[in-house]
This record gives C-alpha cells, sequence and structure tokens, in this order.
C-alpha cells in the first residue's frame, strides 16, 4: 500500500546494515553480568541489614532490661536446676542453655529474615 | 511474531533465560533498523539496541499482554531512541505555524505520490532535519506500516494526536523540501 509513497521510499534508503553475528552472544553476556552485580548488591545489602538488625536486637533488649527489669539480670543466666537426675549433667545443659539461649534466638531471627529476603529477590529477578 | 510466543516468554520469565535468544533472533534485526532510523548513526544504535533487549529482558515479568510483545518492544525501543536523541541534542528546525497553515493538503498528497517534481534525495535530506520524535513516528507509520492505533500505543499518544502529529510532519517535510528545491535553483 505505501510501497510507492516518497516518504516510505526516502526512509527505505537510510542504509541499515547487518547486526553483528555475535549480538545476540553478547546481549547475553550483559544480562548475566547485570544479574551477578544485582546478586553481589543483594548480598552486601543483606550483610548491611544483618549488621543493622543486630545492634538494634541488642540495643533492644538492653535498653528493655535495664528499664524494666529489676532483678539481676545475670542471675538468670546463672540459673542451675535444682533438682539431680543422677546419669544426666543437667548442670551443664542448664548452662549451656542459659550462655547459647539468647544467642540462638538471635541466630533463628537472622535466618527466617535471611530466607524471606532470598525468597523475595528469587520471586523478584528471573533466574 | 514469533509461534508460540506466549509460552516462550513465559518459559524466559520462568527461568529458561537462554530463550531469550530465539527472541532477539526474531527481532533485534528490526528493532536495529528502527533504531538506526531514529537514531541516524549505526554505531550508536548498536549498543542502544543491546539496551533495549537487556531492557526488554529485565522488564519481561512486568510485561501484562496488554499489546502484542513486539508493540510492547518497540515502545521500548522508541523510548531507548528518543531519550538517546535528546541526549544527542541533534539540531533540528522550527518551522513557522503560519506558513505549515498554508500548505495544502493536496500539495501534501502530490508530495507522497511523487508528483510534484522534488527528488527523493531532498525528502531524505528533510527527514534527516526531522526530530528524532517526529522521526520515528513517520518510520513507524509509514516504513514499519504500524496502524495508528498501534503508533499510538507506541509513541503514548492518543490516535487523535498522532494523526495531528503525522499532518504536521507531512507539512513540515513539504516545506523543507521546497526550500532545498528553491535553493538548488
Amino acid at each position: 500500500m505505501k510501497e510507492n509513497n516518497m516518504i516510505n521510499r526516502a526512509l527505505g534508503r537510510t542504509h541499515v546494515p547487518q547486526l553483528p553475528s555475535d549480538f545476540n552472544n553478547k546481549v547475553m553476556a550483559r544480562i548475566d553480568m547485570r544479574a551477578r552485580q544485582r546478586e553481589i548488591l543483594a548480598e552486601v545489602g543483606m550483610w548491611l541489614m544483618y549488621i543493622v538488625l543486630i545492634t538494634a536486637f541488642l540495643g533492644a533488649g538492653g535498653y528493655v532490661t535495664s528499664k524494666y527489669f529489676t532483678f539481676d539480670f545475670n542471675k538468670i543466666f546463672d540459673y542451675r536446676p535444682q533438682f539431680e537426675i543422677p546419669s544426666l549433667e543437667l548442670d551443664y545443659l542448664a548452662e549451656a542453655i542459659s550462655t547459647w539461649g539468647w544467642t540462638a534466638i538471635l541466630m533463628l531471627s537472622l535466618l527466617l529474615a535471611d530466607s524471606y529476603i532470598r525468597h523475595r529477590i528469587r520471586i523478584r529477578k528471573i533466574k | 511474531m514469533l509461534n508460540n510466543e506466549k509460552e516462550l516468554l513465559e518459559r524466559i520469565i520462568g527461568g529458561e533465560s537462554e530463550l531469550f535468544s530465539k527472541v532477539m533472533e526474531h527481532y533485534a534485526q528490526a528493532v536495529y533498523a528502527l533504531v538506526v532510523r531514529i537514531v541516524g548513526s549505526a554505531e550508536d544504535s548498536e549498543e542502544l539496541t543491546q539496551d533495549i533487549f537487556i531492557k526488554a529482558y529485565e522488564q519481561l515479568p512486568y510485561f501484562r499482554w496488554r499489546s502484542t510483545f513486539s508493540t510492547w518492544l518497540y515502545r521500548i525501543a522508541y523510548n531507548s531512541a528518543i531519550s538517546h536523541g535528546r541526549r544527542k541534542r541533534q539540531k533540528t528546525i522550527e518551522i513557522d505555524e503560519r506558513r505549515l497553515r498554508q500548505v495544502s493538503d493536496s500539495a501534501l498528497d502530490e508530495m507522497e505520490q511523487g508528483t510534484t517534481g522534488h527528488s527523493i534525495e531532498a525528502l531524505q535530506k528533510a527527514i534527516g532535519q526531522l526530530d528524532v520524535e517526529e522521526r520515528a513516528l513517520i518510520t513507524l507509520f509509514y516504513y514499519e506500516e504500524r496502524p495508528i492505533s498501534e503508533c499510538a500505543v507506541i509513541l503514548g499518544y492518543s490516535e487523535g494526536n498522532v494523526k495531528v502529529r503525522l499532518h504536521r510532519i507531512r507539512k513540515k517535510l513539504y516545506i523543507l523540501i521546497t526550500q532545498y528545491s528553491d535553493e538548488r535553483e
């Protein structure tokens, strides 16, 4: 319909070279590179978030403890069970729980946050 | 349009990114040709075409099939080429509104049919003087033979606006080629 149109003919005179044969490879390589860059950025972002979370967690914990609890906090950690079951060294178990309890809670929250963020990133980007 | 285009694109979104090569095999040269005609430089256009496909790949999960894939891809190409053209700030010619109004529709028809005696070289030169948006529109409408409705979607204008713009561009081209012919004489 428009082949004989002068404007069409003039536009058709513009020389359009053939794209190089490695064009697709170049684009795919750039796509991979950008995906890797985004992954690194996300990783750095996550670590920054962990640092903020840990600081906030410890800060808030310390603040709440000092403000609202009058008892000696160390006593809780030094708790020993008052009963003894022969053959079970509950003393050591209680000590382990009291020493690592808070750390375990913190690590668990971080793990949960980590898997949630990774899940969000996975559904946002094309693998 | 590619065979099983929807299925192919869904597989790419699903993680089979290597299939994107098939999309490029089908559309890359056409997109490149459009970009060369809008931008004017083959070297810049190749890099720009790469950027367009990277953008299309990254935006693919947000493509909602409100238009065909090619229209959506052309819209990305158009926007990228326009931004590039604006950055380059190519020199264009502004024509007075009064002069545009003086050009009759019959003169435009004659120009398009080639009965005015103006050379095709003069028309080519005039097209080179248009700004990037105008060049994009006439390329889509005349060379790519896209219907007005599709041009409107690609350019982000209403259909009425596209018609008005096309009419103005034709008038502008007529004035420019007449000027070149007068200069020759």
